[in-house]
């Protein structure tokens, strides 16, 4: 029999049982939708995450401390922090690969202005760390080398601490208080919104490092240290200098274990990488287990259509039938109805991947390969599934299905 | 395949009470039957009951004729119809259709016998619902093979007109009367050129009038293009219309007899009464 032929037949076939052609789809037209629509939302995840991560800054290097040394092995009483800013500002010159080196405090401050107050971060970094993270400013300017060296009370606000106190962004030149301490505003930060996690990301206040350590903490750790690699493809080299540096002014023996970790953007990067592709595949894998309940649901409703057109069957065999003329019969059914499943499944995918991004606040994005994957899935879902009632159907004895009742 | 066999091509009356059968048309008696049954035996086994449903027929067909099977019911006609038609094994004994021994035959090339070779006419119509004449009619040709597709049209519409369903090609079964739906059934069995036309009780339900008319196409074919007719009947009249007729009694055939004044079913069918309207 000509394919053309079969297609007719098929056609006319499916046409004659809308309802339960529509029904028998509707399972991979679910499965495919899902599919496309969660590999969407993981690679939206994905995207995310990374713009986050380059919203950290480019060529980032971060060290933190380890408040205490694995095996214990550390003594110094007291020394909780490992951190110092003579490590920070040693470091500035651990290899020709480092570009910029700030270290970094931070305190919950309540900020006052105007009568109104509003509980916030102040972070103390040196004027670097603007370069480091990439910070623009919608007004104002900087705080200098200046005010760092004279730990000057002055400070850049987040758009958020500045519409709390002020009710407005045009704060430049305006005066706000940390506990008793006022400061001179002189910028304003560009506003960069929510981060994927939900923080408010204008939601802080920049001062000179030595002005919070002094001023507001008035300790000596650190929390953090910023470092910048020349370019990216100097960072592995950077990080490794700091590390060994680090180990020589702690006086770390070989063997010991370091009591800071190094890392950098790409360790983030992969890091958050690893956890959104283990969520695409955990989203992937529900959905794919719905694409073969689906399939599953071709298979049940092929069988019960086989049983119920054994006549027809019958009558086929009858009149010259061959058995790979039913068998194709109903495997073509079958593939057809979840090709065309695939297909509206798409368009499923497509509206879903659209409706999760705007409720997730995501750009989800609809890669070509995961609908050409889903699409071919769905065929081969057919072709499985349809495969036993379609060998059922052609095996039948053509007295036995012309007599079926 | 019989070489004697009149062309399909060659178009029929589209009414199929206009054509009386011609003498010339009937064809001589050759030498080997174009079926040929020997110690024919069906035995059903359905749990401890045993149903000996053919117990032994031997029978010739001679290429041409019109043979009518008549018998009690339960007497085992259907079976042998069936096993006629390939659609059923003999329990035991010999098939031999138009000198090839069907018992020797894979279930592909059964397939391709009851294509090309063999037409049936059930008394059910066995229409494909929800199917037009039309699709119903081609059906037989899909199975068949390659075949370019004006000619298809050309031969289903032709099957229609012979059967006296011109313009009905769109109709669904469920929108054609009983003796209508019957002559689609007869369409779709002659559409591939069968040598055989198998026809188990095909006026069974049917009223006199419309069984006479679809007497009269089974005739008409017969007669005009040389295919062998069997039918299974309960109707003497109906049996009247044969060449010859065997009757069966549980599972054997105890007569077998030329019919002595066949009767020709268009002029039957002018004497009579005329359909109301
Ligand atoms: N598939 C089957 N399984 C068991 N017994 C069967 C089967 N088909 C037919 N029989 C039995 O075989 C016998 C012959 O049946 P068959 O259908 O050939 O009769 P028939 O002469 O065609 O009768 P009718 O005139 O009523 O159509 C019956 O006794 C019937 O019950
Ligand atoms: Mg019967």
């Amino acid at each position: 029999m000509r394919l053309l032929d079969l297609l007719k037949i098929t056609a006319r076939s499916l046409r004659k049982n809308k309802l339960r052609s529509f029904l028998t789809t509707l399972g991979v037209i679910i499965g495919v939708g899902a599919v496309i629509a969660m590999l969407a939302i993981g690679n939206g995840t994905r995207q995310s995450i990374q713009e986050q991560i380059s919203s950290l800054g480019t060529n980032v290097i971060t060290v933190t401390p380890d408040a205490f040394a694995q095996g214990g092995v550390r003594q110094e009483a007291g020394s909780i922090a490992t951190l110092t800013q003579a490590d920070a500002d040693a470091l500035a010159g651990a290899s020709p690969a480092v570009r910029y080196v700030s270290p970094a405090v931070r305190a919950t401050v309540q900020a006052l202005a105007a009568g109104r107050n509003w509980r916030t971060n102040v972070f103390g970094a040196y004027p670097a760390y603007f370069n480091i993270r990439v910070l623009a400013l919608q007004a104002g300017t900087r705080y200098t080398e200046r005010d760092e060296r004279v730990a000057a009370k002055v400070c850049v606000v987040g758009a958020t601490v500045a519409r709390a106190l002020f009710g407005t962004t045009d704060v430049v030149g305006q005066h706000l208080r940390l506990g008793r301490i006022p400061f001179l505003i002189i910028g304003v930060l560009a506003e960069r919104g929510q981060s994927s996690t939900g923080q408010d990301q204008d939601d802080l206040i920049l001062a000179p490092f030595a002005t919070v350590q002094k001023r507001i903490l008035a300790g000596t750790f650190i929390r953090q240290i910023f470092l910048s690699a020349q370019s990216e493809a100097r960072i592995p080299e950077a990080a490794a200098s700091v590390s060994a540096m680090l180990r020589e002014r702690h006086r770390l023996a070989p063997g010991v274990a370091n009591d800071f970790t190094v890392r950098t953007q790409a360790d983030i990067g992969a890091t958050a990488t690893t956890t959104s592709r283990s969520l695409t595949v955990l989203l992937a894998s529900v959905a794919s287990i719905s694409l073969l309940v689906g399939g599953i649901g071709i298979m049940n409703i092929m069988l019960v259509s086989v049983t119920e057109r054994t006549r027809e069957i019958g009558i086929r065999l009858a009149i010259g039938a061959r058995s790979r003329d039913v068998l194709r019969q109903f495997l073509f059914e079958a593939v057809v109805l979840s090709i065309a499943g695939g297909l509206l499944g798409i368009g499923l995918g497509l509206g879903l991947a659209q409706l999760a991004g705007r409720a997730l606040n995501l750009t989800t994005t609809v890669s070509f390969p995961s609908v050409a994957l889903a699409f071919l899935f769905s065929s081969v879902v057919g072709v499985f599934f349809g495969w036993y009632p379609a060998r059922k159907a052609a095996r039948l004895n053509p007295i036995d299905a012309l007599h079926y009742e | 395949m019989t070489p004697a066999a009149p062309s399909f091509q060659a178009p029929l009356p589209a009414d199929a009470k206009a054509g009386a059968p011609t003498p010339n048309g009937q064809p001589k008696p050759s030498g080997s039957p174009l079926v040929r049954l020997r110690g024919l035996t069906k035995t059903y086994q359905t749990g401890d009951v045993v149903v000996r449903a053919l117990r032994g027929i031997d029978l010739d067909v001679p290429t041409g004729q019109l043979l009518a099977i008549m018998g009690a019911s339960g007497s085992g006609k259907s079976t042998l119809m069936n096993i006629m038609g390939c659609l059923d094994v003999p329990t035991s004994g010999q098939y031999w259709l138009n000198g090839q021994a069907v018992g020797k035959l894979s279930r592909d090339e059964l397939a391709g016998l009851r294509n090309r070779e063999l037409g049936f006419v059930f008394q059910g119509y066995n229409l494909l619902p929800g199917t037009s004449a039309y699709d119903n009619v081609e059906l037989p040709l899909l199975y068949a093979g390659r075949m370019a597709t004006p000619e298809r049209q050309q031969r289903v519409r032709a099957a229609l007109a012979a059967v006296g369903l011109a313009g009905r090609e769109a109709a669904l079964p469920h929108q054609l009367s009983g003796g209508q739906q019957q002559r689609v059934a007869i369409a779709r069995a002659l559409i591939n050129d069968p040598v055989l036309i198998l026809a188990d009780e095909p006026t069974g339900n049917l009223d006199t009038r419309t069984s006479v008319e679809v007497m009269a196409i089974l005739q008409r074919l017969n007669a005009e293009r040389g295919i062998t007719v069997v039918l299974v009947t309960h109707e003497k009249d109906i049996a009247g219309f044969a060449d010859r007729t065997i009757v069966f009694r549980d599972g054997r055939i105890v007569t077998d007899a030329p019919v002595p004044d066949k009767q020709i079913a268009t002029e039957v069918l002018a004497h009579l009464p005329p359909v109301e309207p």
